[in-house]
């Protein structure tokens, strides 16, 4: 999806779903005025992380899901100061991050599990990080000779 | 419908000058930060007891997302032992440096300095001349 000298990004398409979850975040997000800046920044460091940084764990805010052993994290926004823009991502190694869903979380609410709006991208992310982990050990998902790029058929799904 | 490449291609321009220089001092001092503690043996708890703060704050802190000012910057300077953000001199820009002929020395002279200052670091081509 998108390829930086640094860091790979990949998203994932549900089958019968017109677009990617990432593309579906995009277009739901930018429907909004109101998030041009959250989404400006988000996507200023997944440009930053892909040029001149990797995708270094500690630059996510974690949002792991441990009662459904899901590892997902989320790109923070707004970076300083507090933020309601989730995007939740997988990431499989400093070069390598699947981006999913999100949503802007509610004023208020604490957990993400607790919003109506973030809650049902949350959960489906830690599925998601889950199915990603098991199609590694069915080798539905490998890793090129350099461990820089995920393999996969592209025309195989994913069993979620 | 914009298509899927459509939007990745927008979004990704959505990110302007301003926004790619917050990013960079964001990840920067993430870095940072990361890096003064491994190198120092401190973790997030004993950061957080340095600070005097609960460590779910100072994770918070860690992760970019607590609004980090400059009050806070200087309270984590204290508590690493380290400055987190180093801010040049404001004539830096017009400092030269001066090559002492007897002691083969190098100093550092500003516009607005009377006195050379003596600087630790020595180039190596300073020191072949």
């Amino acid at each position: 999806m998108y390829d930086f000298a640094l860091v790979k990004y990949y998203t994932v398409q549900l089958t019968g779903r017109p677009r990617t979850e990432f593309a579906d975040f995009l277009d739901r997000m930018r429907s909004d005025p109101h998030n041009s800046r959250d989404l400006g920044e988000l996507m200023a460091q997944i440009q930053q992380m892909g040029h001149k940084y990797e995708a270094h764990l500690r630059y996510f805010r974690d949002e792991r899901d441990l009662a459904h052993r899901g590892d997902a994290m989320a790109i923070p926004t707004q970076a300083f100061s507090r933020s309601r823009m989730r995007l939740y991502c997988q990431v499989l190694s400093p070069k390598v991050v699947v981006l999913f869903n999100g949503d802007v979380k509610t004023k208020g609410i604490n957990a993400a599990q607790d919003c109506p709006k973030v809650s049902p991208h949350f959960a489906l992310a830690n599925r998601l990080t889950v199915a990603i982990h098991q199609a590694f050990e069915e080798e539905q998902l490998g890793w090129n000779s350099a461990c820089d790029a995920l393999t996969f058929d592209p025309n195989t799904p994913i069993p979620l | 419908m914009s298509t899927n490449e459509e939007l990745y291609q927008q979004a990704m321009e959505s990110a302007t000058p301003d926004h790619l220089e917050f990013a960079d001092l964001r990840l920067a001092i993430t870095d940072r930060v990361y890096g003064i503690m491994e190198r120092e043996g401190i973790n997030q708890k004993v950061l957080a007891q340095r600070l005097g703060k609960q460590e779910s704050e100072v994770s918070r802190w860690l992760n970019g997302l607590h609004n980090l000012t400059l009050r806070n910057i200087a309270r984590l300077n204290v508590a690493l032992g380290h400055k987190v953000v180093v801010v040049p001199p404001a004539d830096m820009h017009r400092t030269f440096f001066v090559l002492d002929a007897g002691t083969n020395d190098l100093y550092r002279r500003g516009p607005k300095t009377t006195k050379p200052v003596r600087v630790e670091m020595v180039p190596e081509e300073a020191k072949a001349a």
